[in-house]
């Protein structure tokens, strides 16, 4: 059985939405921490958009993140009507990035910015999806 | 910067849900009527400066549409399509003519959404702005990013869905003075907060029409031509970001201060001299915020200050006197520029019944993707 590492290198060959998406479709997340400046980035880059130092690693962040806004759909469009009403959110994660995701599992009228939610993931067509659930439950 | 002057203008009015001509036939007519608006002969254009189209960005490069005009030697430029606040293109055009680049620059833009795509293609097409990679797969709607913000500007300042309600019914009232306009009966707090809720908490009347498409046209000059020229007393435009994920605040934006004060200290003007402003209005949230950003009013008074009646025809700052994208039409890119047109309009003195008595100094703001670029012109009347 493999461990998985808690820190690997960016590679600047390959696309990093590309890794992050292959990632998240093994239900593992990871964000980019920059080496020299010590912050975190969401989305991932080629260069820390703080500091554009190129000594960037993928981490595993906590999880943990809280709502800063919301807007529940009532009128999804394409393949997202299915899933109305869905709630769509931006989430500031503890290591500081802002991201944008749904949060599932959840009466949209228990949803409320400063809400604290949890990392999970969801499977919606071919890909898997970053989501997000009241943290505790 | 030396002024430079909008002597000419057109607008080519579709009509709701009425087919568009061809992007080409758009084009020709906002040129034609612009020149003859400007009291030009075609020959003496030496500049074009084309704005993206949204449906047919690709369409044609500004050198082929000069060369399909016939205008040339000619400076030649386009505004590429997204994120980018449509009012770009006067400033460019000004840019041209103050680096002696051309003496006479025919901006033009044209939207045509119904021949090939329809209204959910329409959609789709606007849906594209989100971040492909990191956000469309949680399913935003465009209002999803204006209902973002209402919601944590709610949070934050206690602003009220009646006062994002009022600012519609406002608008409306405007819109329905203009004889172009495509929506038709007036609006009530009630009637707007009682609609569809599209994405929470907005409603239907809270956000922008979706029109088939329409066009502009200006001629931007270094003198007067004609006798009803506008002065261009400044331009300022800043970018703070482009996806919603990278704003600092979805209820706070530093960088719409920063193109308007650039705009205004150009002008050589204070805010309090404007007699009218024209605020690029997706959601009714987004002129709120405008006007706080700007320094209207005190941050996170904006709710009351569009419930105060100030920004009514007839208060002290009229705003969107043609309707907005709420009340008018939404033809696509040329949006803002349907407001330059109207300011031209104003300050001509040739609005008609939604005409702001005495309008010396007017306000136009241009939005690229929900307040991540901003650009504002200040447009003047010449004595
Ligand atoms: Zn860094």
């Amino acid at each position: 059985m493999t461990t998985t590492p808690v820190e690997v290198d960016v590679d600047p060959l390959e696309d990093p939405a590309a890794f992050f998406w292959r990632e998240c479709g093994r239900s593992a997340f990871w964000l980019q921490h920059c080496g020299d400046c010590e912050k975190w980035q969401y989305y991932p880059r080629h260069l820390c958009s703080h500091c554009w130092s190129r000594k960037l690693t993928w981490r595993r962040p906590s999880g943990l993140a809280v709502v800063e806004t919301f807007s529940v759909v009532h009128r999804g469009s394409g393949a997202f009507a299915d899933l109305t009403p869905y709630t769509v959110a931006l989430v500031r994660l503890a290591e500081g990035p802002t991201m944008m995701t749904n949060i599932v599992d959840v009466d949209p009228d228990r949803v409320e910015i400063g809400l604290e939610v949890q990392l999970d993931f969801a499977r919606r067509g071919d890909r898997v999806l970053p989501v997000f659930r009241v943290r505790g439950r | 910067m030396n002024p430079v002057y909008i002597s000419g203008v057109s607008q080519r009015i579709v009509g709701r849900g009425k087919p568009a001509p061809p992007y080409l036939k758009l084009l020709a007519d906002a040129a034609a009527d612009a020149v003859t608006d400007a009291g030009l002969e075609p020959h003496a254009i030496d500049g074009l400066v084309l704005s993206s189209s949204i449906p047919q960005p690709f369409a044609c490069n500004p050198a082929e549409l000069a060369e399909y005009l016939g205008i040339g030697p000619a400076y030649a430029a386009m505004a590429p399509y997204g994120g980018r606040p449509a009012t770009d293109v006067i400033g460019m055009a000004r840019s041209a003519v103050n680096a002696g680049l051309a003496s006479n620059v025919l901006v033009l833009s044209a939207d045509n959404f119904a021949t090939t795509l329809g209204l959910e293609g329409a959609i789709e097409l606007y849906m594209k702005s989100f971040d492909q990679t990191y956000e469309r797969p949680f399913g935003p709607l465009i209002p999803t990013a204006f209902a973002l913000m209402a919601a944590r500007h709610i949070h934050d300042y206690g602003t009220t869905l009646e006062q994002l309600a009022s600012l519609a019914v406002t608008i409306r009232r405007h819109g329905l003075l203009n004889p172009d306009t495509e929506v038709s009966g007036e609006l009530t707090v009630r009637s707007v907060l009682d609609d569809v809720v599209i994405s929470s908490p907005l409603t239907r009347s809270m956000v922008a029409l979706i029109s088939t498409g329409g066009a502009q046209g200006f001629v931007v000059t270094r003198r007067p031509t004609g006798n009803r020229a506008v002065a261009v007393r400044g331009y300022g435009e800043s970018c703070g970001f482009m996806s919603l994920t990278q704003a600092p605040s979805l209820a706070r934006f530093a960088h719409i201060r920063v193109a308007a004060d650039q705009a205004v200290t150009q002008a050589g003007i204070t805010l309090d001299d404007l007699d009218f402003v024209e605020l690029y209005d997706p959601a009714t949230i987004v002129p709120l915020i405008l006007l706080e950003e700007i320094g209207f009013c005190e941050k996170g008074e904006g709710g009351a200050f569009v419930e105060s009646g100030a920004v009514d025809l007839g208060g002290r700052l009229p705003v969107n006197t043609h309707g907005g994208t709420l009340a008018f039409r939404h033809p696509g890119m040329g949006a803002a520029l349907d407001s330059v047109v109207e300011a031209v309009v104003q300050l001509r003195g040739e609005a008609g019944a939604r005409q702001v008595q005495d309008a010396e100094l007017g306000l136009v703001h241009g939005q690229g993707s929900w307040l991540a670029n901003n650009g504002f012109l200040v447009l003047g009347r010449v004595r």
